[in-house]
């Protein structure tokens, strides 16, 4: 009983948890940046080769061999002068240019988009890495049709006719092939660490979700078993704590039962004396007297019940419910009430006889009370043995329905004075039926109330061997 | 008290000898008018408020019966109920206020000839009085009181928990109309009892049972015990009343 007992075992608190998940992710996420890095091509900038550019300013149609395709457009103006980081380069690269094309320097212009990107992609490139000039250099080598321009790049030759050609790269596609690759692996990562991240999460608030189970189901039945002190450190605390509570909670309710079970008992005594007492009192005394009496003594006996089912429970047996059934109908009638009993026949179910019968005598008794006769019908659905017992009253509000089983409610206090009933009746049938795993349910019939009671059925296949 | 006129009430009935009731219960005022009540209806009391006082009237005088109360101080009723089962003991009539059924039990195991749950309708204790002093007398000198199982036709019985089982194990639960009438055929298979017989057999058990036809309480057990023709536990003999055809074993 004692939770402490059992040695608790706790996992990590939950906010470590968290860090650690969130570590993990981030660094599966690095991992997979950096393999991106080290193992996939890396991205080229486009490569022109100065014969290229020379050619398709003289008109030509070029396909570059390592770059994207070349524009050349016809303008009056010259482009505006270019905005150069690194003029020796970009100087050096239209000497070259000049060259090839022939013309005199001031008709040819250059101009890079970026800053010159030679000093950070030479070391990559395949063929040979060739150093980039040097800033003082002068002039094309004699022979060089071989220079090259990398990256987005504007050149210009002013044509005889006076017009400008200008010729720049066509602008990079979005994605280019680089960037499309790194967002497949971004996607692919996506889709590898989300579901797996899903999972470690539930795993992770899997004991929060457990914990409010099982502290809803405290809150419906204080006798419920106490929480497990397992999960992260937090629950445990969370738990343990609950545990108390409900420790402390059962005791009080179990006070309080033993209390009112310990007066109900003390007053048979005293009650025995007066009935014993009431035997000389005159005839008429005795009758109003001896109602009294029994009402008192229904209240006390309802009392006690309903402590009996709260706390024990009863012989197990496989039992007959036709039989329970025949009992409880053959005594009511035997008593005057309107009772009818059909079915197609026995029905086996594991549990306490004496404890079904109350639990039929106490919808039976309900139904006659307040619906005057009662109908009660014997089915089997599926697993379970299903009585309902029907009556033709007033019935009760939707809102009732439900209230009518906490114990000591009564629906109407006015309309029951000669009955007896302390509002015990509903509460120690549903107790019953839910200590034989069944039900007990109230539900609005064609005429009246329906009490709808639900008991699995007993195997009397293994039961009987 | 009004003991002297009452008393000539039930002096009506020709009694032979006033039959001796002692009573043990430690509460005096109750046990002061369960004798007022009984000596009012021809019985001759003593009361007792405890283990060694009773012990001490017993050894005084004879009684044919004793009303023992199970909570008192010093020796509680279950342990005296349980040292004066001897055959010639008097008959026990346990009456407490623990009313649950494994109390009744227990006190029916431990030799006790009936259990009455407090509170009860003093004519009740009388009826139970009556019918435990006339079982003692018609069952003299037929059987010891024994507490074994009935067998019959398939069929189990055991009267102290009252529980009939079938063939296959089923409990079969049966009121207590169809009980003491079940008891009264299995404790005389093969004889047959008219219905005043089984009347007067079953009125131990205080119910309605008086009013209620004793035919219909047999056709009812017939039902539970699926006795439909052929197989014919219980047999009808017209104009005489009925007989338990059915083997019984126990």
């Amino acid at each position: 009983m004692d939770p402490a007992a059992d040695a608790p075992r706790f996992s990590a608190p939950i906010a470590v948890q968290i860090v650690a998940l969130l570590i993990g992710g981030l660094a599966v996420g690095q991992i997979v940046t950096l393999l991106i890095v080290l193992l996939a091509p890396p991205p080229r900038p486009p490569i022109y080769r100065m014969s290229e550019v020379a050619a398709v300013l003289d008109g030509q149609t070029v396909k570059p061999r390592d770059g994207r395709a070349l524009v050349r457009t016809l303008q009056a103006e010259p482009p505006p002068a270019p905005r150069d980081h690194q003029p020796g380069f970009a100087e050096a690269d239209r000497m070259t240019l000049v060259g090839l094309l022939g013309v005199s320097q001031d008709r040819v212009r250059l101009s890079f988009e970026r800053p010159h990107p030679h000093i950070w992609w030479s070391p990559f490139l395949g063929d040979g890495g060739r150093r980039p000039p040097p800033p003082h250099w002068a002039g094309p080598p004699p022979h060089d049709s071989g220079g090259v321009i990398f990256g987005d790049f504007k050149a210009a030759e002013q044509l005889p006719t006076g017009d400008w050609a200008v010729v720049t790269s066509a602008p990079e596609p979005f994605p280019n092939p680089w960037q499309a690759r790194v967002m497949v692996w971004c996607l692919v990562c996506l889709a590898v660490l989300g579901p797996a991240g899903y999972l470690f999460a539930r795993r992770l608030v899997a004991p929060i979700g457990a914990f409010a189970q099982a502290a809803d189901r405290l809150g419906r039945d204080p006798s419920a078993p106490l929480l497990a002190l397992t999960g992260p450190a937090e629950i445990g605390v969370a738990a343990r704590a609950f545990n108390d509570m409900q420790a402390r909670l059962k005791l009080y309710i179990e006070d309080r039962t033993s209390m009112i079970a310990a007066i109900s008992h003390d007053l048979r005594t005293p009650l025995t004396r007066i009935r014993f007492k009431m035997e000389a009192a005159p005839p008429a005394l005795q009758r109003t007297i001896g109602s009294d009496l029994d009402q008192m003594e229904a209240m006390i006996s309802a009392v006690l019940a309903f402590v009996h089912e709260a706390s024990h429970t009863g012989d197990r047996a496989i039992v007959d419910l036709l039989s329970v059934l025949e009992c409880v109908v053959d005594d009511a009638r035997d008593a005057g009430a309107d009772v009818e009993l059909t079915t197609n026949g026995a029905l086996a179910v594991d549990g306490d006889a004496l404890a079904l019968q109350r639990l039929f005598t106490n919808l039976v008794d309900n139904a006659v009370k307040y619906g005057r006769r009662a109908r009660v019908e014997l089915k089997s659905q599926c697993d379970a043995a299903v009585v309902e017992i029907a009556d033709e009253g007033p019935g009760l509000a939707a809102a009732e329905l439900e209230r009518v089983f906490e114990p000591f409610y009564r629906a109407e206090p006015s309309r029951n004075p000669e009955t007896g009933g302390i509002g015990l009746g509903l509460s120690v049938a549903r107790s019953i039926a839910r200590a034989h795993g069944g039900d007990v349910l109230l539900r609005r019939g064609l005429a009246g109330l329906t009490a709808v009671v639900r008991l699995p059925l007993a195997d009397l296949r293994t039961s009987a061997a | 008290m009004v003991r002297t006129d009452t008393a000539s009430v039930a002096v009506e009935k020709p009694l032979v000898k006033a039959r001796r009731v002692l009573i043990v219960d430690d509460d005096a005022d109750l046990g002061r008018n369960i004798a007022a009540y009984l000596s009012r209806h021809g019985f001759s009391i003593e009361v007792a408020a405890d283990g060694r006082t009773m012990d001490r009237a017993l050894a005084a005088g004879s009684f044919e019966i004793i009303i023992l109360d199970v909570m008192m101080p010093g020796e509680d009723g279950l342990s005296i109920c349980r040292r004066l089962s001897a055959a010639d003991a008097p008959a026990i009539i346990i009456m407490s206020a623990k009313g649950e059924d494994i109390d009744r039990i227990v006190g029916l195991e431990l030799g006790a000839d009936d259990y009455l749950p407090k509170p009860c309708n003093p004519r009740e204790l009388l009826a139970r009085i009556r019918a435990v002093l006339r079982r003692r007398e018609l069952n003299r000198n037929q059987r010891p009181a024994s507490s074994g199982a009935y067998r019959f036709a398939g069929y189990e019985f055991e009267p102290v928990l009252s529980r009939l089982r079938n063939r296959s194990g089923m409990t079969i639960l049966l009121t207590r109309g169809e009980r003491a009438i079940l008891l009264a055929l299995l404790d005389r298979p093969g004889q047959v009892l008219s219905r005043e017989e089984l009347s007067e057999l079953t009125q131990s058990d205080y119910t309605d049972a008086l009013d209620r036809a004793i035919d219909v309480q047999i056709s009812r057990l017939r039902r539970k015990l699926g006795d439909s023709g052929e197989q014919e536990i219980i047999r009808t003999v017209r104009g005489l009343g009925y007989r338990f055809a059915a083997l019984v074993t126990r």
